[in-house]
């Protein structure tokens, strides 16, 4: 441990070297000709909120990989990795608080016209900062290859594609390409991480410098000679607003008011980043249905360019925000031609316009898509599939061939699709309240629980068997040619007499459980292994030809196991599992089924793969075989 | 200078009974906390983040038990290069069936030896040295990179003039002859382990 009066040779011989504590003595005793001032915490605050986000986006690169398929698996393992997730947070709120706090600070240098000469550069540097700041935004949101940024890219590319003349070359070198790929992420990332926050800093320390060099010069000091008066012909720089304060020394007064802006910001900004973090939507995937929007700060924009069509848009996505920033760059020329209070009224005018304008044209894209209910059902969509899909990676990590495979091979994100798509049209999947895929002309049971017990429950209930959810609208209840199975249920199976009920009811609750038993539903499987003594028992009466009271037993129609025999009904051995139901859909006319009693379920795998006569791949079927018997991955 | 009020808004904190000094000392201390607190705020998850690879242990799927060759397979006295397939965990993505590493399997027994009782050495082909592939010359082990010699039975060579710069010799792993039950021919199934290297001692690798 060095004493402290090594300490201070040290200090003394660095100081020798460098200057450092004149510079810092710059620094802290400038004088504020108008006092210490709240307002002028936001430059402090902006610039402290830069060096957040740098040094967050700086941790972020070391485990972050620039590639459409690693994009989004790399950004998860960041959100997985203890303390990713609030750097992560950190990166994506500081950012937002960025374009707030940046905001604010170009207003009040408008408000207080603190764009004057000898300050004009200054200001110009700030106003640059702008499209850089709009820059880094849209090349950031990207980065993380889900499905919502990659739309959002996709995009915004055809925005600068749209440009004219320059629009084709713009976008192909933003993009690498024709495509949305690997190189647009890689050129994408070199722009947010290296020529994006290059070119802001460049600009950043001139902005700082010029407002070392200017900030401190007051109307005497110019006229007493300090600038030649002759190069300053407005010497009014900033607007007092009537309130006379004596030259101030910065610190503390300045330093504490900035710090404790900056330390409720950022405090802000900690707490969402802890509490929420940064949203992480599902991995990019084409074949998942996308309505992307901009970030807010966008919104105005996207609502203006709606009012706009053809090849006009580009006055909404090019020209009006191009002319608004040579507008603002122009201010200290614009202004100095006005008298004192027409320039004041023409300086509030411009910020309230300006930020009405912003909020009315970002309020109403918002109320625009609150209203609109498909929109509504995909934010929830692609909320539900966001969380799914990091529920699978954190379950089994992300498979090779990338992370889109995550859903695409997850039976409760693609079965819904899948069903609907070429099931849906005969068979309806509705739970008891009616919530689910109704069918488009219904004409086959509805498969919601297929294979449960209460599925078969209803099934061999007399009062159900002809209902809406199993043979209602068949072509054997509505040709009236009603297979055996509804006669047997309706007319025999319960058939008894009286006093004879109550067994044959047990019976059949046993021949229930025994069947849902046979399907091996993982859902099912706690209570499968707690009834299996009266599983036992059902299997032994589905064995048999006959029931008690001398009634006809199921394998007198259908095969299970070694009793009975093919060709009545269908197989009830291994009813209702993985393999069952898949041979079951690829050809139900199979002699194991239906054979010729088949009513019109078609064969959507009957032939190899490959084949034109499936309608269905494999890999398609076994999603929907698993989506109907609940089998996927849970928590 | 101002009196001895701290602003916030049009309010004023009184703060009474303190000069001037104490109210800049206040002031200055005040600012330097925030940052200070600001700064923590992010270096300390930005630290632990930095630093998970080290404390977690998602890399490693412990030691891999594999068949890597049939015992008719090896010749008796030749070293053969054999590589071992496993899962490799890397970053986000578990490959399948992947090389995880390379050993130097040797039958040392003779072939009229019964496969219950035949004799197998089995090395990791990584130098303790420095990790580079060991190859094999005529008479004994030869690490390319940097001139480590290793005897056939894995101890290092010893001779004048020269120094091995392999801090201990090469590293055995456990194996076992099994008999499969649906071919009948004898495997020879090793657990294969990475250790630590440059060091003298054997630590194997988390």
């Amino acid at each position: 441990m060095p004493s402290s009066d090594a300490l201070t040779r040290f200090a003394d011989w660095f100081d020798s070297r460098t200057g450092y504590r004149a510079a810092r003595a710059t620094l802290r005793e400038r004088l504020l000709p108008q006092g210490p001032r709240w307002m002028y915490a936001t430059g402090a605050c902006s610039l402290g909120l830069f060096i957040v986000v740098a040094a967050t986006g700086l941790l972020l690169m070391a485990n972050y990989s620039p590639a459409s398929d690693h994009g989004w698996s790399s950004v998860f393992l960041i959100e997985s990795t203890p303390g990713g997730a609030f750097v992560r947070g950190l990166h994506y709120y500081a950012s937002h608080a960025l374009v707030i706090l940046f905001a604010i600070h170009l207003a009040r240098a408008i408000l207080t016209a603190s764009y004057r000469a000898p300050r004009e550069l200054a200001w110009i540097a700030g106003v640059l900062l702008l499209p850089l700041l709009a820059g880094a935004a849209v090349t950031g949101n990207p980065l993380s290859a889900s499905n919502k940024s990659l739309g959002q890219i996709e995009i915004e590319s055809h925005i600068a594609g749209n440009m004219p003349v320059v629009g084709s070359i713009a976008r192909g070198v933003l993009v690498g390409g024709n495509d949305v790929g690997n190189l647009t992420m890689t050129r994408l990332y070199t722009l947010h991480v290296a020529i994006l926050p290059m070119l802001a800093g460049l600009l950043l320390v001139f902005h700082i410098y010029q407002q070392l060099r200017w900030g401190t010069v007051t109307s005497p000091t110019i006229s007493a000679g300090a600038v030649p008066a002759t190069q300053m012909p407005e010497t009014r720089l900033v607007a007092t607003y009537g309130r006379e304060t004596e030259p101030h020394v910065y610190r503390p007064d300045q330093s504490a008011r900035n710090a404790l802006v900056f330390g409720v910001v950022f405090g802000a900004v900690a707490f969402l980043a802890w509490r929420y973090g940064a949203p992480l939507d599902a991995p990019a995937d084409p074949t998942l249905e996308e309505m992307p929007r901009p970030e807010w700060y966008f919104r105005s924009l996207f609502e203006l360019r709606s009012y706009f069509s053809g090849d006009a848009e580009f006055v909404a996505t090019g020209l009006l925000p191009v002319l608004f920033l040579v507008f603002l760059a122009a201010l200290p020329w614009l202004d100095r031609r006005l008298p004192r209070f027409a320039s004041h009224v023409f300086r509030y005018a411009v910020v309230i316009l300006a930020a009405s304008g912003w909020a009315a044209l970002t309020a109403i894209s918002f109320a625009r898509d609150r209203e609109d209910p498909m929109y509504q059902k995909y934010v929830v969509e692609a909320a539900e599939r966001a969380d799914r899909a990091k529920l699978l990676a954190s379950m089994k990590s992300v498979p090779t061939e990338g992370p889109a495979a995550l859903l695409r091979n997850d039976p409760l994100t693609q079965g819904p699709m899948l069903f609907a798509r070429h099931c849906a049209n005969c068979h309806p999947h509705l739970d008891a309240d009616g919530n689910g895929i109704a069918a488009k002309t219904p004409a086959a049971p509805n498969l919601y629980g297929f294979a449960s017990r209460d599925w078969i429950a209803g099934l061999l209930d007399p009062e159900r068997i002809a209902g809406p959810d199993y043979y209602e609208h068949t072509a054997f209840i509505k040709e009236g040619t009603s297979g055996g199975m509804i006669d047997y249920v309706r007319d025999e199976l319960f058939a008894v007499e009286d006093d004879a009920l109550d067994e044959r009811k047990a019976e059949v609750h046993k021949i229930v459980l025994a069947l849902s038993a046979e399907a091996m539903l993982p859902g099912q499987a706690a209570a499968d292994k707690q009834d299996a003594a009266a599983i036992a028992e059902g299997r032994e009466l589905i064995a048999r030809d006959m029931l008690s009271d001398e009634a006809m037993g199921c394998a007198g129609c259908h095969k299970f196991g070694e009793a009975g025999s093919l060709g009545a009904g269908p197989d009830l051995t291994g009813y209702g599992t993985r393999n069952w139901l898949a041979e079951f859909v690829s050809n139900p006319s199979h002699e194991r089924f239906y054979g010729e009693n088949n009513d019109g379920m078609p064969a959507f795998l009957p032939a190899e793969q490959g084949s034109s006569q499936n309608m269905l791949s494999h890999a398609d079927l076994l999603l929907i075989v698993d989506w109907l018997r609940g089998d996927w991955p849970r928590r | 200078m101002a009196g001895p009020a701290f602003e916030v808004g049009s309010r004023q904190i009184l703060l009474t009974g303190i000069g001037p000094m104490q109210r800049r000392s206040f002031l200055i201390w005040f600012s330097r906390t925030v940052y200070t607190a600001c700064a923590a705020t992010v270096a300390a998850p930005m630290l632990r983040f930095l630093s998970a690879p080290l404390v977690s242990n998602t890399a490693s799927g412990g030691p891999i038990l594999r068949r890597i060759a049939t015992l008719d397979s090896l010749p008796t006295g030749t070293p053969q290069k054999l590589a071992v397939i496993g899962t490799r965990a890397d970053g986000w993505t578990k490959h399948p069936d992947q090389v995880v590493g390379h050993v130097w399997v040797t039958r040392t027994s003779p072939p009229s030896a019964p496969a219950d009782s035949a004799k197998v050495s089995v090395f990791n082909a990584a130098c303790p040295h420095s990790g580079c592939p060991i190859q094999h010359a005529v008479a004994n082990y030869v690490c390319p990179c940097h001139g480590a010699k290793f005897n056939d039975d894995g101890t290092k060579v010893t001779a004048d003039g020269y120094t091995n710069p392999s801090p201990r010799g090469m590293d055995l792993l456990d194996h076992r002859l099994v008999k499969d039950d649906a071919t009948g021919q004898w495997w020879v199934e090793v657990e294969y382990k990475e250790y630590e290297v440059g060091i003298a001692d054997r630590v194997e690798k988390a």
